[in-house]
């Protein structure tokens, strides 16, 4: 995987537009296209956010029939796929404030671990400890970035906010996860 | 020094800075090795960040997710304009199998009713079954000083039998009512929990503020040393020139001119390196590899005036070993090239030379 580049592909403006009035008239085949082109950036949003294959692709799922039976609703000359991740995104945020209180999964580290493997470990869980206490839309910036690796304009562009806001999210996003990744190092230096 | 802030940190990983900036925060990194630690610890967060939140399934994966998006049972009905929705199915309707979103399917009516439901029987739960006080038998001399008087903080009381005000004077205390000793209650088990439980957990405590720890000072912050660093920088200038004054001079690359000139020591280092890098490239062996990255990195004190020749020498020392370990892979050989490609991503621009080191970093991590 080429981490350099963003991984979303974007359908031709007039192409969409098309689709979606075609879908608007019934046309089935021209929502499953869209669907088509758009669910794998959605799922991996819900995946982002939820940290569970089957919620995610329950949320995918969801997002993309909520996003059938509401198409009439969408914003005049917005594009479709920002709509449908920001379908996906209020689902997977609702479903991580219900399950706020679980605890997340245990990194495994084996018995004969080395000393850098079992900090390694012990930095990713803190890491995914800390990533719940994110705030959604730091959560949302952060996952478009590193999962998609879309561009602070385009990830700005999705989450309807101007560009500094969104390296503003990034920033601050990292920092936190930083700042609780040392923190679970020194107490773990501590506790040896 | 003014260090780079975090946005700006962010912004240059993201490869967002313009060039002018990115040279700047460059030459900033270069020199600060406090911003450099903060910078690889970013980009080896973000490494951990892409295992935690990604997941690529298989293709088959969506096209059965994509087969099962919920599009209403009709095929000819015009679905944007019908008025039922997935998401509000009616209540009782019983979620997929499978689907650990189908909370979100329940209407709202059969939340409050639930809710109303569980508010009244526990309404009449508890008037059926609260506790009995017991009668409070007291005398009305008693009830009428316990209703003034706090019973715990109060002083022994004088009572006048004879509350008439009168003109004489006010006549002994008759009567003395000393409060009893109240014992202090039990702590309730409930409240202790209650408390236990609103009391700020470690996870949303202030953490400590941190103190700088001495930390040792890397190999990678000898080849970058700023002034103040002088004397491990001379110190390891003088094992170079000491080390080529005890070997031999260097036989002339082909097509190449050597000067008849005094012996330049910062000359010879980097033609050996590109002689065992050439070596490397025609022979292929792992040996040669090894020899051509320990030759490089002997070079890179010479080449440190720039980000731009570092760059390139951290990038003939990286890959010179991962060619090594591609040859041959050993584990000393393959975290030899993970640090390599490390340091080699300190100074590499974003693009093609960036995406070239993370490759590496992929292929020797799995």
């Amino acid at each position: 995987m080429n981490l350099s580049e963003s991984r979303l592909i974007w359908l031709e403006e007039s192409e969409e537009r098309g689709l979606v009035r075609s879908a608007l008239q019934g046309n089935r085949q021209a929502f499953l296209a869209l669907a088509d082109h758009y669910l794998k950036p959605v799922y991996r949003l819900a995946f982002a956010l939820t940290r569970d294959r089957n919620v995610a692709a329950g949320i995918a799922r969801e997002a993309f029939g909520r996003a059938w039976f509401g198409l009439k609703g969408m914003p005049e000359g917005k594009r479709f796929f920002p709509w449908v991740l920001h379908l996906a995104r209020n689902l997977s945020v609702a479903y991580a404030r219900r399950h706020a209180g679980e605890l997340p999964d245990v990194v495994p580290v084996a018995e004969d671990a080395s000393a850098e493997e079992r900090d390694d470990a012990a930095r990713e869980q803190a890491l995914r400890r800390a990533l719940r206490a994110l705030r959604p839309d730091e959560q949302t910036a952060l996952a478009l970035r590193i999962v998609e690796r879309l561009s602070h304009a385009e990830i700005a562009a999705l989450l309807d906010q101007p560009a500094v806001i969104a390296l503003a999210r990034l920033a601050s996003a990292r920092g936190y996860l930083t700042q609780r990744g040392n923190s679970a190092a020194e107490e773990r230096e501590g506790a040896a | 020094m003014i260090h780079v802030t975090l946005p700006q940190l962010c912004a240059y990983i993201d490869g967002e800075l313009a060039e002018a900036s990115a040279e700047l925060v460059r030459r900033h990194l270069s020199l600060c090795l406090e911003c450099t630690e903060r910078f690889a610890l970013l980009e080896a967060q973000d490494e951990v960040l892409l295992r935690i939140l990604g997941d690529d399934p298989e293709e088959e994966f969506f096209r059965s997710l994509s087969a099962s998006i919920p599009l209403g049972a009709s095929a000819t009905a015009e679905p944007a304009a019908s008025s039922v929705k997935p998401s509000r199915p009616r209540v009782g309707t019983k979620g997929r199998e499978g689907d650990r979103a189908s909370i979100f399917r329940v209407a709202p009516t059969a939340w409050i009713a639930a809710a109303v439901c569980c508010i009244v029987a526990g309404s009449a739960a508890w008037v059926a079954f609260r506790p009995k006080a017991p009668a409070l038998v007291i005398s009305p001399m008693q009830a009428a000083v316990v209703r003034r008087v706090p019973l715990e903080a109060a002083p022994p009381l004088e009572v006048e039998v004879n509350p008439e005000p009168t003109s004489e004077p006010a006549p002994e205390p008759v009567a003395t009512i000393a409060p009893e000793p109240v014992p202090a209650p039990a702590p309730d088990l409930a409240v202790a929990e209650v408390v236990k439980a609103l009391a700020p957990t470690v996870e949303h405590a202030i953490p400590p503020t941190r103190k700088p720890k001495p930390k040792p000072v890397p190999e990678l912050f000898v080849e970058r040393a700023p002034q103040h660093f002088l004397p491990v920088r001379t110190i390891i200038t003088e094992t170079i020139v000491s080390s080529q004054a005890e070997s031999p001079a260097p036989a002339a690359l082909p097509g190449t001119v050597r000067s008849n000139s005094a012996f330049d020591p910062s000359a010879a280092l980097l033609h050996d390196a590109r002689s065992a890098s050439l070596e490397a490239a025609r022979s292929k062996l792992p040996a040669s590899f090894d020899k051509s990255a320990d030759a490089w990195e002997r070079a890179l004190p010479l080449v440190a005036k720039t980000p731009e020749t570092l760059a390139l020498a951290r990038r003939e020392v990286a890959q010179s070993r991962f060619q090594a370990w591609a040859a041959e892979p050993t584990e000393a050989r393959r975290e030899a090239a993970i640090a390599s490609a490390r340091h080699y991503l300190l100074y590499a621009a974003p693009g093609p030379e960036r995406d070239q080191a993370w490759t590496w970093l992929g292929r020797l991590k799995h």
